[in-house]
């Protein structure tokens, strides 16, 4: 059965939901691996995370291991973390800086360009053996705005182009979230396991549906402590979601209003000290332009297949099997602005994400719940039908894009149509 | 060489610090958490890290900051019945072991984000958390360290550091008080 249906992604997915199938068998997690996340663009990294060359870090494109390295020639490259001798790795560190990788095994050693320049006792290889056997080099490496992508298929077209104007309108409202200052990545991030599918973070990213249910106790303790009650995009005609071309979307309180996020500002650890400074620093005229920017941009970024811009931070859904995920929660700061508004931000992060925040930790309890619930199997079928139909085109400069209410489905939709389009190989060049 | 009335004094304050400290892993234990919160001094942190070198909550990215009133927020939300990732609850079981009273030089250069005033002291143990939710259990690995003020005769807790065996990996969801 699952092989058929992997033959046939179609059948998998409605105009109006998906079948539970694409959660659970591990023969469309297999096909995902390869269809989607060896074939389209994949976010790797900011490129504040490897400023300096030789700066490097290791993650996953899907499931293969992949070295991230800013060569000697100052170039990023996307290097298959493998020995191309008898397979191991060639780098366990998370992240650092190096001119070389060797291999432990049998001390192959690569330039951090992929140079196979050291191979001992050569007399028994054949003589272009070093030719022949560099670390492969993703074919396909870009950036927008710092956001570093690689695509193991060389055919992808330019990054730009496939992202398209309407998310990286978004895109660059997002990275202009605090004076247009330039972000770069703090060190740490928080990465937290659950022990689910990860399309359940790519479409709880884009949610407007659920904050106030999900996150009501994080509403709650907020209004206690500000006195004022505010519920994330109650359905307010002009907020909005969007679907652009190739499953990106962005979910759009459009709200010009940043009290209720500064008033949560104000709640946090050393807050008043710390806005004391801050006034001190950058003066009055200025300061309510900082504080605006403090909280981040106000909206929620998908980048498919597993990228998202929320808040002040960089999502990166890292899928580890079927059933197992792991995501990545990095913060970011602004360059050049005054340590206290940076302090500031990371403990606004704290406050709703992270393993043990006031809100993240409930939708990952979501996500157990739906997994299983998803034993239901006398009703195959979830449903993304909130607002079809009453999509209406956006009028971005892409014909692609559509727009509906913050609360409707339309961005899962978008998503999935993207899904079936990769999964089926019909994926436009 | 310590004489023997310094010992006793040692060990007479050591005893003092366990006692409480495993009565106060007793409550989160039985879930007594607004009594938890009350072994907390107003001025309190209760601090999870990521990094064990990191001495200032300040300088990095936590799991968990909180002053006194955002630890009063985190109880508060726990006990409201929308905390789902906590509902149903947690159920723990804590073992210390290895409490030990640090003195003078040893006690102002730990980690434990302050540095203990007069009255003060500070305590270090390893913890292992035993939990078990939704079919699941687990065990977390940390080394706590404490600050404890002389309060009467008993304590408040002025500082409540954890450092977690895995904090730089991937964790799961730790909605519960620790």
């Amino acid at each position: 059965m699952s092989q058929a249906v992997v033959a046939e992604p179609q059948r998998l997915v409605r105009a109006n939901g998906v079948h539970r199938d694409i959660y659970r068998d591990p023969d469309v997690f297999a096909a995902e691996m390869d269809r989607i996340f060896t074939r389209t663009w994949v976010y790797l990294a900011h490129e504040s995370e490897v400023p300096e060359n030789g700066d490097y870090l290791t993650l996953r494109i899907g499931l293969e291991p992949v070295v991230l390295v800013r060569g000697e020639d100052g170039r990023l490259r996307a290097l298959v973390n493998r020995c191309r001798h008898r397979a191991a790795v060639v780098c366990e560190q998370p992240v650092g800086n190096a001119k070389s990788f060797r291999c432990q095994y049998h001390g192959w050693t690569y330039r951090n360009t992929g140079e196979l320049v050291g191979v001992p006792y050569p007399e028994r290889h054949s003589a272009d053996v070093r030719e022949r056997l560099g670390l492969i080099s993703l074919p396909r490496v870009e950036s927008y705005r710092g956001l570093i992508f690689a695509s193991f298929a060389e055919d992808v077209p330019p990054l730009a182009e496939h992202l398209g104007p309407g998310v990286t309108g978004y895109i660059d409202r997002f990275m202009d979230q605090c004076l247009g200052l330039p972000l770069v990545a703090h060190r740490q991030a928080h990465r937290i396991a659950m022990n689910a599918n990860w399309k359940l973070q790519v479409e709880n990213g884009l949610d407007g549906y659920h904050a106030g249910f999900t996150h009501r106790s994080f509403f709650d303790v907020m209004q206690r402590r500000t006195g004022s009650s505010v519920r994330y995009a109650s359905s307010l005609p002009t907020a909005t979601s969007r679907a652009f071309r190739n499953g990106h979307c962005a979910i759009d309180p459009e709200t010009s209003s940043r009290k209720p996020l500064i008033a949560r500002v104000r709640t946090l650890p050393e807050a008043t000290q710390r806005l004391d400074q801050l006034l001190a620093e950058v003066g009055e005229e200025r300061f309510e332009d900082y504080l605006a920017g403090l909280p981040g941009a106000g909206i929620n970024i998908g980048v498919f297949p597993n990228l998202q811009l929320i808040g002040i931070h960089i999502r990166r859904i890292e899928p580890v099997a079927v059933n197992k995920t792991v995501v990545s929660v990095r913060p970011l700061l602004v360059e050049g602005a005054p340590e206290s508004l940076n302090w500031l931000r990371l403990r606004y992060h704290e406050l709703f994400y992270g393993p043990a925040g006031f809100g993240q930790p409930d939708d990952f309890e979501m996500f157990d719940r739906v997994e299983t619930g998803l034993d239901a199997a006398h009703d195959g079928w979830l449903r993304f039908e909130r607002g079809l139909g009453e999509e209406t085109p956006a009028g971005d400069g892409d014909a692609d894009t559509v727009v509906g209410n913050v609360t409707d489905e339309t961005p899962q939709r978008g998503q999935y149509r993207q899904w079936v389009a990769l999964m089926a190989g019909q994926v436009r060049p | 060489m310590t004489g023997a009335p310094a010992l006793d004094a040692t060990i007479r304050l050591t005893h003092r610090c366990e006692r409480f400290l495993l009565e106060e892993a007793d409550l989160l234990d039985r879930r007594a958490l607004t009594e938890w919160l009350s072994l907390f001094a107003d001025d309190a942190l209760y601090w999870l890290p990521m990094d064990p070198a990191q001495t200032d909550p300040g300088d990095g990215l936590n799991i968990v900051y909180d002053d006194t009133a955002r630890l009063s927020d985190r109880v508060a939300r726990l006990q409201s019945g929308l905390a789902f990732s906590d509902e149903p609850h947690s159920i723990t079981s804590r073992v210390l072991s290895g409490v030990r009273v640090l003195a003078g030089e040893e006690a102002s250069s730990s980690a434990a984000g302050r540095i203990p005033g007069a009255g003060e002291h500070l305590v270090v143990a390893r913890c292992l958390i035993g939990r078990s939710r939704q079919g699941v259990t687990d065990t977390l690995h940390g080394r706590v360290t404490w600050i404890l003020r002389e309060d009467g005769d008993s304590f408040r807790i002025v500082v409540k550091r954890i450092d977690l065996l895995n904090a730089h990996e991937p964790l799961p969801v730790l909605a519960f008080l620790l």
